[in-house]
């Protein structure tokens, strides 16, 4: 069966369907060149940069400051150690 | 270090308002450092600044205005213990070639590193005032106004700042402005 005998055959709605989505692929195309054009690699790049070091788990240091902190609110929550 | 955080006796409220204190700083933790290593590129003096911000910030949170720009207050402070730093340690300022590996102690992928190490090492390559601007707009998605709050200058200046920094970021990274970034091959 040829291309052209498969056409023939295709119901009416896939005819439909398959113009609407030559315009949904049209639309998207659309959106991606917006996109595109709108993509700022120095933005991105320093977004990573900042991901990188964010991503990282917290020294050691920190977290004793963090638990110095917390040792201070519980004790004034419940008064001084004796 | 942390004995400067022994204080006196508080309220219930003020205790509360402590535990907001606590929790919106470790939150902000993330961004505090980045923006340190973006600034100074050196990962150690980065972590002790950004160390020292939190102390400092904690023994002031009397004067920090609940309800206020909390990011804003912890970013000048840790500012201005990055110019401190600046005065005293002239490492700082000084190009290194092994730069970007400090900055990016570790990249998710290794073509995304290549780039990252060519980012963080043309970042430490611009003038400071530049650089603060890139990472608090750039990197850690602050606004004009946010930002102007925190360097302490008018917002047009920031634009000024971010256009020259982009210009020279983009042109140390790939030559002539315009070409993508991402578009390298090792």
């Amino acid at each position: 069966m040829n291309l052209f005998a498969v056409w023939r055959v295709l119901p009416a709605t896939n005819m439909l369907k398959w113009g609407d989505m030559t315009k949904h692929q049209a639309e998207k195309g659309h959106q991606m060149r917006a996109l595109a054009s709108d993509f700022d690699p120095v933005a991105a790049a320093l977004q990573q940069l900042h991901q990188v070091v964010a991503s990282e788990e917290l020294p050691e240091d920190f977290r004793k400051i963090l638990d110095a902190i917390d040792a201070r609110l519980a004790e004034a929550r419940t008064g001084p150690r004796p | 270090m942390i004995a400067r955080l022994a204080e006196a006796p508080v309220s219930p409220e003020t205790l509360a308002a402590d535990q907001r204190f606590r929790d919106e700083l470790v939150a902000l933790l993330p961004s505090l450092r980045s923006f340190a290593r973006g600034l100074c590129g050196w990962r150690n003096i980065a972590d002790d600044m950004v160390q020292d911000a939190m102390l400092r910030g904690w023994a002031a949170r009397a004067s920090y205005a609940p309800g206020t720009n909390f990011r804003a207050w912890m970013f000048m402070i840790l500012r201005n213990q990055f110019y401190t730093t600046l005065r005293k340690d002239k490492r700082i300022e000084s190009w290194d070639p092994e730069v970007a590996e400090r900055v990016l102690v570790e990249a998710p992928a290794q073509q995304g590193a290549l780039h990252l190490a060519d980012v963080a090492r043309a970042m430490q390559r611009l003038p400071a005032e530049q650089r603060e601007v890139l990472m608090l707009i750039g990197a850690n998605g602050a606004s004009y106004e946010e930002a102007a709050e925190i360097i302490g200058c008018a917002v047009g200046t920031i634009k000024s700042r971010l256009a020259r920094g982009r210009k020279a970021l983009t042109a140390m990274i790939d030559g002539p402005v315009g070409d993508a970034l991402f578009d390298r091959v090792a």
